[in-house]
């Protein structure tokens, strides 16, 4: 053997080979030592091996066997384990025993370099060898193939020498620290805001208390950015999307408000506490428990009651624990809007500050938990709601920059249009997750005095003896809201709209189906890829890209995460026999497409539908007792290049409010009391919109926008910049009629066979 | 049929996100309650098996007698699988209760 060989070691149990053992021992060239029991018929069931030593012991310590196993080994420039569990166990104790750098999850070996495999095998590293390392193979990185000759092998015995002082048992596992632990790391967080430090009191010491509380709870302190540009804490301790980015299973803030710059470190806690004097603020919004009550104080008396701190005087806390959600029902309300999406925030708030009673009912655990849109809230109409919105909602990205881009399989022609005007007040588009937007606007509902009730499905209509409706029913016990009003607010699929009768049951013809990945990107790879800078976003929407299926597709940008996905006709993905998955995968895969995503992990995948039909395909907007708006009146503009849905529900929500708390005034919600809402939505945007773009749906699917003219442009573009030299440039008239002709006598690559529109 | 998505990973070498990886990135608070229910008698003399393909989180499995077994708890309550249902009477659709079912962060 060479101090330029390779060889595997493969720890067998009763003959069984490992995941992975031949592709390790075909990376190593065929050259193996099989250890364990059964270890002659392992050997031998390699298929890829030349030598093998096989050495037969019983399943013991691994440290005994990294020293018992060194003799055979340690000529070999690296020594290489497939990643199996015992070959995870054995890798690094070789790696002592020999003194030698390990090298973790390995796609290709040599003994001048080896391929390290990372982020689920979307990055690989290259790292170069200056002298003899031990490394673990990903299994399933190369396959294996088999030799032709039959290999030789070899039965060894050896014993441990008994000298050594190799670890004779695994050696203790030490819990961290949570004090000191990377936060990264930390399972359960205390985080602390500005609103900890009471005014005239130290931060640094209320700070240094979170510390002594978290280590009695077993969990790690962090702080907002504010008090660690104060001071009061480390920077390795800032939470955020300019500190540390966490996933703890328990979150719980005091006296932080929840600003985007926060939240967007906090990954997917399991549970969120937040203890803060605001019921509405941002942080309590998405908290699972709002404790409404002065933070230092809380933090007092769980010192306290822990027995930690210096805190020897006896204090209260002020405000009673307030569960999210657990309000008991059967009550009297002016008005229940069911579902806290942006249309029933919207309509909560106006019937709110008109000063009426209102129920906010959502069913999922926090306003947005539900929803999933594409990624683009244009903000215009928020002006109605708060003077300088942009000053607080939580943001993702700007959007400067949008594309529409038109596709075939194999080509791309974009139209591409960047203003900076839309990058400073008032803006024009921005990237949030709704999670945190509808939280945000629902928050704003609470403030003016709405009542949100989380985790509660409204399951039926109460009626009254003229039929008229007078409530819902929730899942709750005794869950019976009764208003003389309820807006509908409940979003695609609207229960209320269908058991009213003003949807049919099932529609497939004017609905679509979004299915969307959110992807993680560093930041600057996003800046750098797109083009953009700072809190600047891009927006592109596609057509051309869904195969054989009529819709279209999407790309945004947040802080450091990109949403793509496609929007796809029922209809045709029904009969289409493709999976909506693979259609993400399709586009994702586009030349244009691919490299913009490149080596971007999976974060999230979603799905939801949307209501296509357009003006033509509304339903009612009014009956006796009940307003609809929002998606479960169909306001949704999604066909291709528009992608527009949150606005309109806004717009309408706020008009079925102002519409609501009128006719509340005037004692009459009949149809007829409220048949000032349709007029109010026909003199703004919301039916403007619609009824001017009322053949949109239709045309956007239909087989000529979706195939034939993107093959038209792409054509014609392409044609117009291949240069043909020594041919001279053709003419664009005769150019523009030689495309069009060849497209109008039906193109081969044209699967689309629609009538619609 | 071969995704472009498969060619291109062949290429690269590494496996694509397998479809457990997929819905393992999503959040589901399983109800005890099963909020769809799907009727497999019925299912038996369907022809298009559209739900099959169509549910994004691939919760409709044909059975060898042609029927179909259906699972809901990865479900993300979107819809799809009612809307393209080619028999009446075949799935039974309701929201989860509230709290339960899937919770989107990134939507
Ligand atoms: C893939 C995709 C991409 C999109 N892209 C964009 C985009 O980029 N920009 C844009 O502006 N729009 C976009 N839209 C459209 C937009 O998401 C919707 O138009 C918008 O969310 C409608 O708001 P809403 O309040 O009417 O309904 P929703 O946002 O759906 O809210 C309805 C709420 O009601 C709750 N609910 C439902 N039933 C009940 C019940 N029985 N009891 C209690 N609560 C209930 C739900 O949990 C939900 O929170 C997109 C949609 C999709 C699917
Ligand atoms: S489409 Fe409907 S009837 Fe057909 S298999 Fe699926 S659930 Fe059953
Ligand atoms: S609602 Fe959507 S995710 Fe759930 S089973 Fe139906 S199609 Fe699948």
């Amino acid at each position: 053997m060479t101090p330029r060989d390779l060889i595997a070691v493969i720890v067998t149990r009763g003959g069984t080979l490992p995941t992975g053992a031949d592709e390790a021992v075909a990376e190593a060239g065929g050259a193996a030592v099989v250890v364990g029991t059964g270890s002659e018929d392992a050997a031998r069931a390699l298929v890829s091996a030349r030598t093998v030593t096989a050495v037969e012991t019983e399943p013991g310590v691994p440290g005994r066997l990294a020293a018992m196993l060194r003799p055979l080994i340690e000529a070999a420039a690296v020594v290489l384990l497939p990643a199996s569990p015992d070959g995870r166990d054995l890798a690094p104790l070789l790696a002592v025993e020999l003194d030698r750098p390990l090298f973790a999850w390995a796609a290709r070996c040599s003994p001048s370099e080896v391929e390290l495999v990372r982020l689920d095998h979307r990055l690989s590293i290259r790292v170069g060898l200056d002298g003899p390392a031990v490394a673990t193979l990903a299994p399933g990185a190369r396959g294996a193939e088999p030799v032709q000759e039959p290999s030789s092998v070899l039965p060894r015995t050896l014993n441990a020498p008994k000298e050594r002082p190799g670890p004779d048992e695994p050696g203790k596992t030490l819990p961290a620290d949570p004090a000191t632990v990377d936060l990264g790391e930390a399972r359960r967080i205390l985080g602390g805001g500005a609103g900890l430090v009471p005014p005239d009191e130290s931060g640094a010491q209320m700070m240094e208390l979170l510390g002594d509380v978290a280590r009695a709870l077993d969990a790690s302190a962090g702080a907002t950015r504010v008090v660690t540009d104060a001071g009061w804490m480390d920077y390795s301790r800032q939470i955020g999307t300019t500190g540390v980015v966490v996933d703890p299973d328990l979150y719980i803030a005091f006296g932080i408000s929840g600003a985007a710059q926060h939240t967007g470190g906090l990954g997917a806690p399991h549970h969120v506490v937040s203890v803060n004097t605001d019921p509405s603020c941002p942080m309590t919004a998405m908290a699972d428990l709002g404790i409404v009550a002065d933070a230092p104080a809380v933090l007092r008396e769980l010192a306290r009651r822990l027995g930690v701190g210096h805190e020897k005087e006896r204090r209260t806390v002020p405000a009673a624990l307030l569960e999210r959600g657990s309000t008991v029902a059967n009550e009297r309300f002016d008005a229940v809007v069911v579902g806290a999406g942006p249309a029933g925030s919207a309509a909560a708030l106006e019937l709110a500050r008109a000063g009426r009673r209102v129920a906010l009912l959502e069913r999922g655990p926090f306003p947005g938990s539900k929803n999933v849109y594409g990624g683009v809230v244009y903000g215009r109409i928020l002006d109605e709601v708060v003077p300088q919105w942009w000053r607080e909602v939580p943001v993702q990205r700007w959007i400067t920059r949008r594309s529409t881009m038109m596709m075939t399989p194999t080509q791309s022609v974009s139209f591409d249009v960047r203003s900076q005007a839309w990058g400073g007040p008032p803006y024009n588009g921005m990237t949030t997750y709704r999670a945190d937007f509808d939280s945000w606007l629902a928050g704003k509902a609470e403030q003016a005095g709405a009542e949100l009730i989380t985790s509660t499905l409204a399951t039926e209509l109460l009626r009254g003896g003229d039929g008229a409706i007078t409530g819902v029913r929730t899942d709750r016990p005794d869950g019976e809201l009764h208003a003389p009003l309820v807006i509908a607010c409940d979003g695609v699929n609207s229960f209320l709209a269908k058991s009213a009768g003003l949807l049919p049951e099932a529609d497939a013809d004017h609905h679509t189906l979004g299915v969307k990945e959110t992807l993680s990107l560093p930041r600057e790879t996003i800046d750098e890829r797109f083009a953009v800078s700072g809190d600047e976003g891009l927006d592109i929407e596609m057509v051309g890209c869904t195969g054989p299926i009529a819709g279209g597709g999407f790309l945004y940008t947040n802080r450091e995460t990109v949403s793509v996905g496609v929007v796809l006709s029922l209809t045709d993905l029904a009969a289409s026999g493709r999976r909506p998955e693979d259609l993400i995968a399709d586009l994702k895969a586009h030349p244009s497409i691919a490299p913009l995503l490149r080596g971007a992990e999976l974060k999230e995948y979603s799905a939801h539908l949307i209501p296509e039909g357009g003006y033509d395909h509304m339903p009612e907007l009014a009956t006796e007792g009940m307003l609809v708006a929002g998606d479960a009146a169909g306001m949704c503009l999604a066909a291709g290049i528009w992608l527009e849905g949150v606005n309109f529900a806004i717009g309408s929500g706020l008009a079925a409010g102002r519409t609501a708390a009128e006719a509340l005034e005037r004692g009459d919600t009949s149809a007829a009391g409220l048949a000032r809402y349709r007029k109010r939505l026909s003199e703004s945007f919301v039916l403007a919109d619609h009824k001017r773009l009322r053949r949109a749906p239709g045309f956007v699917l239909s087989p000529r926008v979706q195939h034939r003219y993107p093959e038209l442009v792409c054509d014609l573009v392409q044609e117009l910049f291949t240069v043909r030299n020594p041919k001279p440039k053709p003419r664009l008239g005769g150019l523009l009629r030689r495309t069009a002709r060849t497209k109008a006598s039906g193109s081969p690559t044209s699967p689309a066979t629609r009538s619609r529109g | 049929m071969a995704s472009l998505d498969d060619e291109l990973v062949a290429t690269d070498r590494y496996p694509p996100v397998s479809f457990e990886e997929r819905m393992g990135t999503v959040e589901f608070r399983v109800s005890e309650r099963p909020h769809i229910t799907v009727d497999s008698d019925v299912c038996r003399s369907c022809t298009t098996k559209a739900c099959v393909h169509a549910c994004p989180a691939k919760l409709f499995v044909p059975t060898s007698d042609g029927g179909i077994l259906f699972n809901y708890e990865q479900c993300f309550e979107c819809g799809t699988c009612y809307m393209v249902c080619n028999e009446a009477g075949a799935i039974t659709w309701t929201y989860p209760d509230g709290g339960d079912g899937v919770v989107f962060r990134h939507g």
